[in-house]
């Protein structure tokens, strides 16, 4: 049965759900001003989508960042490690709730309902462990375009979600902002579709919506007494995807155009900085690093072609079509599924064969070649690296691409190596944290996307941990 | 010792661990896959089974809880409506016993939920796509 959207699809005898429809305890009460003390800030977390660390210390030194220079002199910045794998949902997930994929349920943009094969969006809706402001206790916060808090929920202070929001209207709380937001255009994304129309349209339009969530930054700043403030520019993400390759040539006409995006973003670190005192926890992390993307190779094609994958003809193809003879598939971007019997409706791979499949994919990937390139740096076990409540849900294997390889989950048989203007790719490895005041715990030397909250707020995560 | 959640009944495994057992009394037919443990009644005693059930509960039933924790099952999992007495009574008696449960109220199906519908769900893929994803 088709399902009611394109690459949407659930099981027939289902009824059609095109989300994850699990919610959230609500136990979060929304204050009013009144019932408000007076609070001092805290913690300013600011989050610079997929700057990699080498590069802001690079255009910090170089002049493209000017007020970055002595906002890093002033305190520590370390790479980091991020989720696994490197997609930016379960990257801010891990990093604002302190847990990783196994703890907070979050694995990437799209998932698959258990028992089924109805493809899902992940949301704010799949969170199961609680983002930091959300936490008993937790003082009035502003969070404004963090990745993954749509539909906004209620807590205590004033959200504004991020990617992927899709109606402002939903994605504001408490809905009395939303007029003043309409009021200067806020938008909940920049348009990516105006890419077609050329690189510097591209470009205006990312600025465009930067400058208005700067502008609702500050405003809401001015509003109240916030005790925390976390702010995303999401804008180095889109960039960093489109004209990676500009940053990279020095003589395309569009390299000036992206130092200047990240000059212009530096603007605003040091506008945020400025207003900032002593007694304030500023971080500032990515969410993963970047670097150039030369292909795209789809996993499900490469998967079909060794006969690990058999789907039905479809002119949608989906993971309702797969054939009960499939042993495994992925999703984005490199998660494994094994077909397993119990798990999925028509799965077939036994718990005894599953120890052997997976030795078996596992070398299929590090020995798998496209177009003479490696596609696989490391294969990774599930139950090796989540830990949680949720970890029964995980990938099998997560395979790390290697080189300039970038790898794609889509269920589309038809290009091994797909068509795409996207030059830039995501990096486990290199992502930003900063980190400067008086109150922050111990950097771990492996400093990984789920202990930002055990250095930024040391005394709450203890809390947590002991209850 | 207690956890108290809300799911749909599509999504009811989004919250189910290994170990868990379900016991059932929001009269509708659970999403689970096989091989989930459900509470069922037999001979007047609760046990547990892989059938899918509803049961319809008795206070009388309480004596026979604590056995249901003594094998496979760490955790009942408590599935009902948002206002059910049967679901209370059930509650206070695991409580009064110190056994390990959770709560889960169902809530509408998603096809009610007004977070998403199909032109949604379509404007998120296009979204995705544009960033590779899908």
């Amino acid at each position: 049965m088709a399902g009611p959207a394109v690459g949407l699809h659930c099981q027939s005898e289902q009824r059609t759900c095109p989300l994850f429809s699990v919610l959230p305890n609500t136990e979060l009460q929304t204050l009013t001003t009144a019932h408000r003390k007076p609070f001092t800030m805290n913690l300013f977390l600011l989050g610079i989508d997929g700057l990699p660390r080498w590069m802001w210390r690079t255009f910090a030194d170089s002049g493209v960042m000017p007020n970055s220079k002595p906002l890093l002199d002033s305190g520590t910045l370390v790479p980091m490690k991020s989720a696994l794998p490197e997609v930016s949902s379960a990257a801010w997930a891990s990093i604002v709730t302190g847990e990783n994929s196994g703890g907070h349920n979050v694995y990437g943009f799209t998932d698959l309902m258990d028992g089924s094969y109805t493809l899902g969006f992940t949301s704010s809706r799949t969170f199961r462990a609680k983002p930091f402001w959300a936490r008993d206790g937790a003082g009035p916060s502003l969070i404004m375009n963090v990745p993954q808090t749509y539909p906004a929920q209620a807590m205590n202070g004033m959200l504004v979600s991020g990617f992927v929001a899709l109606d402002l209207k939903r994605a504001v709380h408490p809905p009395e902002q939303l007029d003043w937001l309409q009021s200067i255009d806020y938008a909940v994304d920049a348009d990516m579709s105006l890419v077609a129309k050329g690189k510097q349209v591209f470009v205006d339009e990312l600025r465009r919506v930067m400058d208005a969530r700067c502008t609702a930054l500050h405003h809401h700043w001015d509003r109240e007494a916030w005790q925390n403030i976390m702010f995303v520019f999401t804008g180095t993400d889109r960039l960093n995807h489109y004209l990676w390759e500009d940053y990279e040539d020095s003589s395309s006409p569009f390299h000036q155009v992206f130092l200047d995006f990240y000059h212009e973003v530096d603007r605003q670190i040091g506008l945020i900085v400025d207003r900032l005192d002593d007694n304030v926890t500023l971080s500032a992390v990515s969410d993963h690093g970047f670097a150039r993307q030369g292909c795209s190779v789809n996993v499900n094609c490469l998967l079909a072609e060794s006969g690990y994958l058999s789907l039905k003809p479809s002119d949608r193809p989906s993971y309702i079509d797969m054939l009960p003879e499939t042993k495994a598939f992925a999703m984005d971007p490199g998660r494994i599924y094994l077909h397993r019997e119990g798990r999925y409706p028509k799965g077939g791979v036994t718990a005894e064969e599953a120890e052997s499949l997976m030795q078996q994919l596992t070398r299929f990937f590090l020995n798998a070649e496209v177009n003479g390139q490696k596609i696989a740096s490391e294969v990774h076990r599930g139950k090796d690296v989540y830990s949680g409540p949720f970890a029964h849900r995980a990938p099998d294997l997560v395979v790390m691409p290697a080189g300039d390889v970038a790898l794609s989950g889509r269920m589309n048989l038809s290009d091994l190596i797909e068509p795409t203007a996207i030059n830039g790719k995501h990096t486990y490895v290199e992502s930003s944290f900063f980190v400067r005041g008086n109150n922050h715990g111990q950097i771990p030397s492996d400093m990984k996307v789920e202990n930002v909250l055990d250095v930024i707020m040391p005394a709450e995560q203890q809390m947590k941990k002991a209850a | 010792m207690m956890t108290q959640c809300t799911s749909t009944a599509d999504a009811i495994t989004g919250v189910l661990l290994a170990g868990d057992a379900v016991l059932n009394l929001s009269q509708k037919p659970l999403n689970t896959v096989a091989g989930t443990l459900f509470v069922t009644l037999n001979s007047g005693s609760l046990c547990l089974s892989t059938t899918p059930t509803v049961l319809q509960w008795q206070s009388a039933f309480a004596a026979s809880l604590p056995a249901l924790l003594l094998g496979d099952c760490s955790r009942l999992v408590i599935v009902s409506d948002a206002s059910c007495d049967a679901a209370a009574d059930v509650k206070q008696h695991l409580t009064e016993l110190n056994l390990p449960f959770a709560h889960c109220i169902l809530t509408e199906d998603c096809e009610a939920d007004a977070f998403m519908d199909e032109e949604d769900a379509e404007a998120v893929a296009e979204r995705l796509r544009q960033l590779g994803y899908l």
